[in-house]
């Protein structure tokens, strides 16, 4: 809980430090922060077209459907990805200043969530279009994001903990979440997937928060406790693991960057 | 709390550890580096500190210390105040932002609120001069103006504790000064200032106080001045120096390789080969040019030293005294600071060269000293082979007070190299060689890094053996080499260059016996190079007898004055006396000797000269090589039996000397003695072994001063010195001291404890006559 403690007292340099990055992020191009959605919207039209045109997969709103599960997983690849180099990258910062270390992962996963509100914000309207009464479950929308960005940040700050030492780690990732992507029924429907490879997402820990926001944004209703429940405990888990590893980690960390 | 109050900063005992992956091409090694170890010390608020050092000493560590970015492994870090540190100029600033926009942004890392800033940006933007181009992306920045945004944006925090990492060097001569101006500026305002620099110019304008950090101990703590000098004479020479002999060592082995490849007709590898030589000799002459600059960098430092101590000296001769004072401390911490480094390089293993069970054992690390072992019998005592020098006011420095480095070692070579920090400032290249006859050649090369020369120098050998072992030995002689009696054994001990000659001293109740070395007499102290060259041998007693004749010999200082049967032989600081057909002394015969610091110094020691030679008188000079003593003997044959002594002492510098005599061995069937009136005879059970003396004191005032010896079949012997002040007569059996059975007559002059030291001057030694066969 120190960790809490700490963010609010930096919360100044946290939020400079989440404007420098977003600023430095679309610095010099034109169209800035349109492309906080502009890029998933795109990637998401290409695939639906793919996957109904070519493929030959219709479902209804299948667009819709790749879009709800592409947004976040965008903002949670791209979160790890950053923070996963984000320790080496603010090398220059952390060695003039006497700076508490977690609030470097923070703030990544921070401009990164900051980047998936908008994006999710511009997008919202189609999914309300689709059905006003989905307006109602809005509210639940929030807490779905909350989970998430825990998640997010325990397992950002066991990522960028690991890899300073082992610096293995951020070459292979990118491989990793490629394929951990398509464990995930982000493009296709739960139910194609054959029933002996079930398990696989059954066990998949990302599932469980795609399900929170497909609940939300496509179909309208209010999940089943046990999915939440189950959600709630894994950001907790990767949140107190992220603490635990960064914390232990920390101190060397100056010696080896 | 009074010392919260003054204190800034106070560290204690910190130690940091780094662990270094070192790559091969096969393995990884892990090796701890220890970046700082065990450093203390404290710092005054308002005080201004330069830390200085060369790379890697671990000032960067303590800075991020300090600054608490890193918590040490050990120790206890205490800071009062805030703190701003200037390590990473720049950190944060994002190249695609403008410099505005990254002033705001960074602004709450260097612990500015937002007011703060923006009460203060106008300042910042002022001082930091880069006009419009505040509003232009960071990456379109010169470095210059780069470096000014980011100083000016940390200058302005308004810290406690201020430390800088050499980063005043930047930037142009304008924007330097403005540095070192808000520097100072912050100095006024009883901020206190840590600076790591290497440039000392600015480092001068703003601190008073210096650390000399080196491999991560803290060895030297002071005003500034010296601290850099302290750093800057000794490494770089020294640095040189190494880096010459590793040149040196390279090139003498490709020398060999080349000779090799010459045998085997090999003609490309031989060119190869030959262009390499050409190459390491280049590197060779590269490095001793480099040296030579150093060495004019130091010259000129120096110099400058000299002005200012002159002017200095003008002023106030006290501030001079508490100088030199303070100098000899610094020579005592450095010594400290030495054994602490020699500690921590313990695990090294002793290094030896092996010829038939004959080895020396260098074993620097673990008692800074060599050994000489035969067939695992220690031969050397504890301090082993060592050399002593004298040089200006530092007596009898001594190699176990250097820092030692074994620069080379295979099984036939080794090779030391011997420090000694400021301000003795000397260094020593010790170099063993196993020849391929067994003997051990041992070179000792002596230079003083500054202007003054090294005065004396002597190599000493102390045995454990005892005296009795010495029994044929004479070892008051000076010869081209020398025996020395072992247990079954004899070290033989013979020098190329030099004459060398043994002794005996009485340290801690303990007798030992080692060798000095005379330099040739060409080759008078004090030079600036000093080399002295010997050659070790083990031999079985019979081996030496046969053997004696291949130490080489020296030409010998001697005459003979004679009128009618009285004869006398001056040789080498030495006179035999002879009545024909009677020989009258035995051993040493007529000789002097001097006592200073627990050792006898013979007058068979000394390098003589003949000033004038005539057929009854003799006048010749001696120099003692190892003190600054030299004596003038005239000798007269007055008739044909009385000889006259006029013996007198010039000391060079002042120095100690407790007990000078003149002596007079004799033969010992002189066993009747009588001192006026009162007749005596020599106990006649007095072995050869016992010790048997008896004193006479003075007896001016009856007139009688003298002393009439006589013996059976000899005639009589009258000693008449004209008894100066403090001076006495005494009589002793002399078996116990050199071998030879005698009467020994002294007249010896004692100091007492405190007066012992002895001024430069002329002082008279001797007067008085020998009457051979005649009256008192």
């Amino acid at each position: 809980m120190k960790i809490f403690s700490l963010f609010f007292t930096h919360r100044e340099i946290i939020w400079n430090l989440v404007n420098k990055n977003l600023r430095a992020k679309y610095a010099g191009s034109f169209l800035g922060m349109l492309w906080a959605f502009i890029n998933p919207l795109l990637l998401a039209l290409i695939i639906s077209f793919v996957f109904t045109h070519i493929l030959r997969m219709s479902s209804t709103n299948f667009y819709l459907y790749i879009l709800s599960g592409l947004l976040p997983w965008t903002f949670f690849a791209g979160s790890l990805q950053e923070a996963a180099m984000s320790i080496p990258a603010h090398a220059a910062v952390l060695k003039q200043f006497p700076l508490p270390r977690e609030i470097i992962p923070l703030s990544v996963v921070l401009a990164n969530f900051v980047i998936f509100l908008i994006g999710l914000l511009a997008v919202l309207p189609l999914f309300i279009m689709i059905d006003v009464q989905r307006l109602m479950v809005l509210p639940l929308l929030g807490v779905a994001l909350i989970t998430l960005f825990i998640f997010t940040l325990g397992l950002s700050l066991v990522l960028s903990g690991l890899s300073v030492q082992w610096r293995d780690i951020t070459h292979m990732l990118n491989t990793f979440l490629t394929f951990w992507l398509w464990l995930t029924p982000v493009f296709y429907a739960v139910d194609i997937v054959p029933a002996e490879f079930r398990v696989v997402i059954d066990w998949n820990p990302f599932y469980p928060f795609l399900m929170l926001f497909r609940a939300a944004l496509l179909n309208g209703v209010p999940w089943d406790f046990v999915e939440f429940g189950i959600s709630i405990a894994l950001s907790m888990l990767a949140l107190f693991t992220g603490a635990f590893i960064f914390l232990n980690k920390e101190h060397k960390f100056l010696q080896r960057i | 709390m009074t010392s919260e109050n003054n204190t800034a900063i106070e560290l204690t005992n910190i130690s940091e550890t780094y662990q270094l992956e070192i790559k091969t091409e096969t393995q990884i090694i892990r090796e701890n580096f220890k970046a700082l170890q065990d450093v203390s010390f404290s710092v005054h608020k308002g005080e201004a500190v330069a830390i200085i050092g060369p790379n890697g000493a671990g000032k960067s560590t303590l800075l991020r210390i300090l600054a608490g970015l890193l918590k040490p492994e050990k120790g206890q870090v205490r800071i009062h105040g805030r703190v701003s540190s200037l390590l990473d100029l720049g950190a944060g600033f994002h190249s695609e932002l403008t410099g505005r926009d990254n002033l705001l942004l960074n602004a709450s890392l260097y612990d500015f609120s937002r007011e703060e800033l923006n009460s203060k940006l106008e300042q910042i933007l002022r001082f930091a001069d880069i006009g419009k181009f505040i509003d232009v992306p960071v990456r379109c920045y010169s470095q210059g103006m780069y470096v000014r945004l980011a100083f000016s944006l940390a200058i302005h925090v308004d810290p406690d504790i201020l430390l800088i990492d050499d980063c005043l060097a930047v930037g142009d001569d304008g924007f330097r000064i403005k540095c070192i101006d808000k520097v100072l500026e912050f100095k006024s305002k009883n901020k206190t200032i840590i600076f790591v620099t290497h440039d000392f110019g600015t480092a001068r304008q703003v601190c008073t106080r210096g650390l000399y950090l080196r491999q991560g101990n803290i060895l030297q703590d002071g005003p500034l001045d010296e601290v850099v000098q302290a750093y800057l004479l000794p490494l770089d020479v020294d640095k040189s120096s190494y880096k010459y002999l590793g040149a040196k060592i390279v090139a003498d082995d490709l020398r060999e390789r080349a000779a090799a490849a010459d045998r085997q007709q090999d003609e490309e590898n031989r060119r190869r080969l030959d262009q390499e030589i050409w190459l390491k000799a280049q590197e060779e002459r590269n490095i001793l040019e480099q040296t030579a600059w150093h060495k004019a960098q130091a010259e000129r430092i120096r110099h400058e030293q000299a002005e200012w101590r002159l002017d200095q000296e003008q002023r106030n001769s006290l501030e001079l005294q508490e100088r030199i004072r303070y100098e000899q401390d610094i020579w005592r911490k450095a010594q400290e600071s030495r054994t602490n480094c020699n500690k921590a390089r313990r695990s090294g293993p002793v290094e030896l060269l092996d010829a038939q069970g004959f080895r020396v054992v260098v074993a620097s690390p673990q008692n800074l000293g060599v050994q000489i072992f035969s067939s695992d019998n220690l031969l050397t005592d504890d301090d082993g082979i060592r050399t002593l020098f004298n040089k200006g006011r530092f007596k009898d420095v001594s190699s176990s007070a250097a820092s030692w480095r074994i620069i080379k070692v295979s099984k036939t070579f080794i090779l030391c190299f011997l420090r000694w920090p400021k301000p003795v400032h000397v260094t020593q290249i010790w170099r063993w060689v196993l020849m391929s006859d067994g003997n051990i050649d041992f070179r000792v090369e002596t230079r003083s890094l500054d202007e003054q020369p090294v005065d004396s120098l002597r190599t000493e050998c102390r045995l454990l053996s005892q005296p009795g072992v010495m029994k044929n030995s004479s070892f008051c002689g000076k010869e081209k080499g020398f025996f020395m009696g072992l247990k079954n054994d004899v070290l033989c001990v013979s020098s190329q260059d030099n004459q060398i000659t043994a002794s005996y001293a009485h340290t801690e109740g303990k007798i030992c016996f080692y060798f000095l070395t005379v330099a040739d007499k060409e080759l008078l102290y004090p030079q600036p190079i000093i080399k002295h060259h010997y050659s070790f041998q083990v031999m079985s007693e019979q081996v030496r007898d046969e053997s004696s004749s291949i130490l080489p010999h020296h030409n010998v200082v001697a005459h003979t004055l004679t009128k009618m049967e009285l004869n006398l032989h001056f040789s080498e600081g030495q006179c035999c006396l002879r009545h024909t057909p009677n020989v009258l002394t035995t051993g040493m015969g007529l000789y002097t000797s001097l006592y200073a610091d627990g050792i006898w110094y013979d007058s068979t020691q000394a390098l003589w000269r003949v000033i004038s030679a005539g057929v009854d008188r003799l006048v010749v000079v001696g120099r003692w090589p190892w003190l600054p003593v030299s004596q003038i003997w005239d000798i007269q044959l007055v008739s044909d039996t009385k000889i006259r002594l006029d013996l007198s002492m010039q000391v060079l510098k002042a120095c100690p000397l407790k007990v000078y005599e003149t002596a007079l061995m004799l033969d010992p069937v002189y066993r009747h003695w009588s001192a006026g009136e009162a007749v005596h005879v020599f106990p006649e059970d007095v072995t050869l072994d016992d010790f048997f003396r008896i004193c006479l004191s003075s007896r001016a005032a009856d007139g009688h001063h003298g002393l009439l010896l006589r013996g059976d079949a000899m005639p009589a012997l009258a000693f008449i010195p004209d008894l100066l002040p403090q001076q006495r007569i005494m009589l002793e059996n002399a078996a116990h001291l050199h071998g030879a059975e005698s009467r020994l007559l002294h007249c010896s002059r004692v100091h007492k404890q405190e007066e012992s030291f002895v001024e430069a001057g002329e002082y008279n030694f001797f007067k008085g006559f020998i009457n051979i066969g005649g009256e008192i």
